[in-house]
């Protein structure tokens, strides 16, 4: 291959005027991408990596500097779109641009439909444009579903649709905005699976916008943005080689690279691997090939009342239509007063419809289940009463915010339970410095001024100001970026010592699970298949595999070495015990 | 989370009348409507209420979902009939019948009858096509069937695929405001008491997100447009063709033997 430059931004520099303020996204940035390359785009919110993407294809004109597609500039292709040129469409169908959400890119009912839309809108030949259905369908691999309805798809295959929409107006160039931000793991191993074989396969250069450490590392190049510009530009090697450099970006380690990172502090250097199997080599290497007689984990200690107690529910959505569908399966379920219980399982595995009866937004339809006393299955429930008791927050909580000042906002909990007025400033205060944020300094503002992870927690305030027993969280860390996540997965476990003792939380980052939970319900296709401790979960490979779930780093290492002839006795899950472990085992050796 | 929702009341079941071409399914019920009103006999009627009774045992839908649309409408029949019954009053009105201050007679009830009839006939007729076309479908018809506009720079791919974008955000934003709603109940809101103003006011906490909500999408979906080449200056392409089936040509057949059936119904009795 040639080393060809199809992509070169001089000094772009562009910001966002709005009536108060003057915001510069980019500060004048300058790269240049070959044919073939594989680049992700990393940086924290507010870093200006999705303005950067959009300049690509000449969505945003830089107001100086100039972006280059193929040699055109996308300046003075604008320019010529406006004489009624066609040099824009040249770069858009060269540039084929995927988003976030992938609800907001489908223009049609119909996956065809929707397919055809570029090459509709270029006046492509008829047949010319069902070839490229079948072709774009078929390098997706979702060739037997040219009539779905989009909107009945997975993400991973609604995200799958959107490239083929990409991929049928030819495109030499495939910019992904976060686009995997919204998907499930299932989902987003399945479209960087797709996005690797693109790009080896058909030579299409691959520009991914990314917060997802892992995906960093199987591409071929890193640019770092911070501030509007470019910081970091290399091979993910080098890139996440300097510790330092990487947490003043605030960028998290990939959890391979962090293992090794404690295994360093703890006195047990080795030399740097980016996968399971080489890690595991190395380990054996130092550690040797033993066997540890079999370890108990101590049980983390609870009350054993139930504050949730489901026997036998099950729910089915339009009961009784052609359009039936079963979402829950005969549930037997305790969750005990005082526990961090996670809930696992695919999208649409039936999490959101159990949470839903939690607090009564479900009414039971059969089965017998009370929830911190009250009992649901009965004539009238008293909805009114739990929902005082149960706080929930659910998937993206920033977009239900809408009052004009955040007080108001967090004050909407409190009110609606008739808390006394001078009772609610005392709640509102205390929410909001609870979930890290200066009361005085926000009170006032409006919510939808905020940046993306302070609306996150004057949401979650808004349900604390409730004072639940119970709390809820639904994908509370979802579409942040690494520091963002940090921050969050920290407030859910400062919030179970000092606010509601109870909380259940969703979560598809079997780490993030591993690491602040006590035991795990199992999810799969509206069954409970099992309820556990974390280990206990994650130790039985015949469940793992039947739910196909994803392990945690620590995990997916412990099952190597234990391949390799060093059994360690039990099956870790959060990095720090299985690097305690390998140091008190090599200790003890040597 | 998804609830299924379909949008209008599309019932699958895959027959032959399903099968049928939009446009012609649209043309149809056209003409079934303008059928139902040439009709003068009661004999008229037996044949039209026989075409339907058929159109529905082809279609496989089950003849209660139809009557359930017609439930819908049944105050309306009724308020009709009866305005009908006591109001109507011509010269030569045959038998009449008084009691107390109300006064029918054999025309008047004739009058009444026949206008329910037609209603329900009507409304059956309409059901009938959305429940057999998916909106997709009716998208396209309609698109289709005003392409002759093209000449006076009617912009009729514009106006399809606005329709085609509102129809795929029906089921999306409907999804949106069941989760607003739930996430605002969590927080103890109550829709269902109060009075007028406290439930308007009760909304607040819903319109207002869903309206945020609406812009996002929208100015996203706007990026995503613009990406794929979105413009007024190339000539689009027409993707979809139609192609006139066996059935189609039965189906046109069997209505222009209805409408023959009718007109002579109404010259013989």
């Amino acid at each position: 291959m040639l080393d060809m430059e199809i992509l070169s931004l001089t000094n772009v520099k562009y910001s966002y005027t709005s009536q108060t303020e003057v915001n510069e996204a980019l500060k004048g940035v300058s790269f240049s991408v070959c044919e073939g390359e594989f680049v992700t785009i990393l940086g924290k919110n507010g870093s200006g990596k999705s303005t950067l993407a959009k300049t690509l294809n000449g969505l945003i004109i830089p107001q100086e500097g100039e972006v280059r597609v193929y040699g055109v500039s996308t300046r003075e292709a604008d320019e010529d779109s406006k004489s009624h040129g066609t040099l824009l469409y040249d770069i858009r169908s060269k540039v084929g641009m995927v988003f976030q959400n992938p609800d907001n890119q489908m223009v049609a009912g119909v996956v065809e439909d929707d397919i055809a839309f570029g090459p509709e809108n270029l006046g492509v030949e008829r047949e010319e444009i069902e070839r490229r259905i079948d072709w774009s369908l078929e390098a997706v691999g979702m060739a037997g579903y040219r009539k779905a309805d989009p909107s009945r798809l997975s993400g991973g295959q609604k995200q799958r649709i959107a490239i083929a929409g990409a991929l049928a107006l030819n495109p030499r160039i495939l910019v992904l905005d976060e686009s995997t931000a919204m998907l499930d793991p299932m989902g987003r191993s399945e479209i960087m699976e797709l996005l690797l074989r693109l790009n080896r396969e058909e030579g299409i250069t691959i520009i991914l916008v990314t917060h997802y450490m892992e995906e960093a590392l199987m591409s071929s190049r890193v640019i770092v943005m911070e501030d509007g510009r470019v910081r970091l530009d290399g091979v993910p090697r080098e890139v996440f080689a300097d510790r330092e450099v990487l947490s003043r970006y605030s960028l998290s380690l990939p959890p391979i690279l962090a293992i090794q990172d404690m295994l360093c502090e703890k006195g047990i250097s080795l030399p740097i691997s980016y996968d399971v199997d080489t890690l595991a080599d190395h380990i054996v290497e130092v550690v040797g090939k033993r066997t540890v007689s079999r370890v108990d984990m101590p049980s983390a200690t609870y009350t054993k009342t139930p504050i949730v107690d489901m026997k036998g529910v099950s729910f089915a959505y339009m009961p009784k239509t052609p359009f039936e569908t079963k979402a829950l399966k005969n549930i037997n379920l305790t969750v005990r007063d005082g526990e961090l219980l996670g809930i696992i399982g695919h999208t649409g595995s039936g999490k959101s419809t159990l949470i839903q009866h939690f607090n009564g937004l479900i009414k039971v339809q059969e089965g017998e289940m009370s929830v911190c006393g009250y009992p649901l299955h009965v004539k009238k429930p008293e909805y009114r009463a739990l929902r005082r008791e149960v706080g929930m927050v659910f998937q993206y909580p920033e977009h239900q915010l809408f009052a004009e000042t955040v007080y108001e906002d967090v004050a909407f909990g409190p009110r609606n339970l008739a808390v006394p007025t001078q009772e609610i400033e005392t709640r509102v205060r205390e929410a909001i410095e609870m979930v890290g944020l200066d009361y005085d300094a926000i009170k006032d503002r409006s919510p939808f001024e905020l940046s993306g992870g302070q609306k996150r927690r004057v949401a979650i305030a808004g349900v604390i100001a409730m004072r639940p027993r119970m709390l809820i969280l639904d994908e509370p860390t979802a579409g942040l970026d690494p520091a963002g996540k940090r921050d969050i997965l920290s407030l859910v476990l400062k919030l179970h010592q000092k606010c509601s003792p109870t909380i259940i939380i969703i979560s598809h980052n079997m780490d993030e699970v591993a690491d602040i939970t006590d035991r795990i319900a199992v999810l799969k296709d509206g069954v409970v298949e099992a309820v556990d401790t974390v280990s206990a979960i994650f130790g039985d490979r015949d469940l793992v595999q039947r739910c196909r779930l994803e392990l945690p780093m620590a995990s997916r290492v412990a099952l190597a070495l234990k391949d390799r002839g060093l059994d360690i006795g039990y099956m870790p899950v959060r990095k720090s015990a299985l690097t305690d472990t390998l140091v008190s085992i090599c200790g003890g050796g040597l | 989370m998804r609830q299924n929702v379909t949008f209008g009341q599309y019932y699958p079941t895959g027959s032959i009348i399903h099968r049928l071409d939009p446009r012609l399914k649209i043309l149809l019920s056209v003409a079934m409507i303008v059928e139902v009103f040439l009709i003068q006999t009661y004999v008229g009627f037996a044949i039209l209420g026989a075409y339907l009774l058929l159109t529905i045992l082809l279609s496989k839908i089950p003849l209660t979902t139809l009557l359930k649309t017609v439930r819908g409408v049944l105050f309306l029949v009724l308020f009709t009939a009866i305005c009908n019954l006591f109001l109507y009053n011509p010269v030569d009105a045959g038998n009449e019948y008084t009691w107390w201050i109300f006064r029918v007679s054999d025309a008047s009830i004739d009058y009444a009858v026949r206008m329910a009839l037609r209603l329900v006939m009507l409304v059956m007729s309409a059901s009938m096509l959305t429940l057999v076309t998916t909106p997709i479908e009716l998208t396209d018809g309609i698109e289709s069937l005003l392409s002759p506009l093209k000449v006076f720079k009617f912009p009729t791919h514009d106006l399809a695929l606005i329709m085609s974008i509102a129809l795929r955000f029906v089921p999306t934003l409907m999804d949106e405001t069941d989760k607003i709603m739930m996430a605002q109940k969590s927080r103890g809101a109550d829709f269902e008491s109060g009075g007028l103003i406290s439930r308007a006011k009760a909304l607040v906490p819903i319109l207002i997100p869903l309206l945020v909500s609406a812009f996002r999408r929208a100015e996203e979906l706007a990026e995503a447009m613009d990406s794929r080449c979105y413009n007024t200056t190339t000539a689009r392409t027409r993707r979809k063709v139609f192609r006139i089936g066996y059935a189609d040509v039965i189906a046109i057949m069997s209505n222009a033997l209805l409408l023959l059936l009718i007109i002579s119904a109404n010259v013989i009795f």
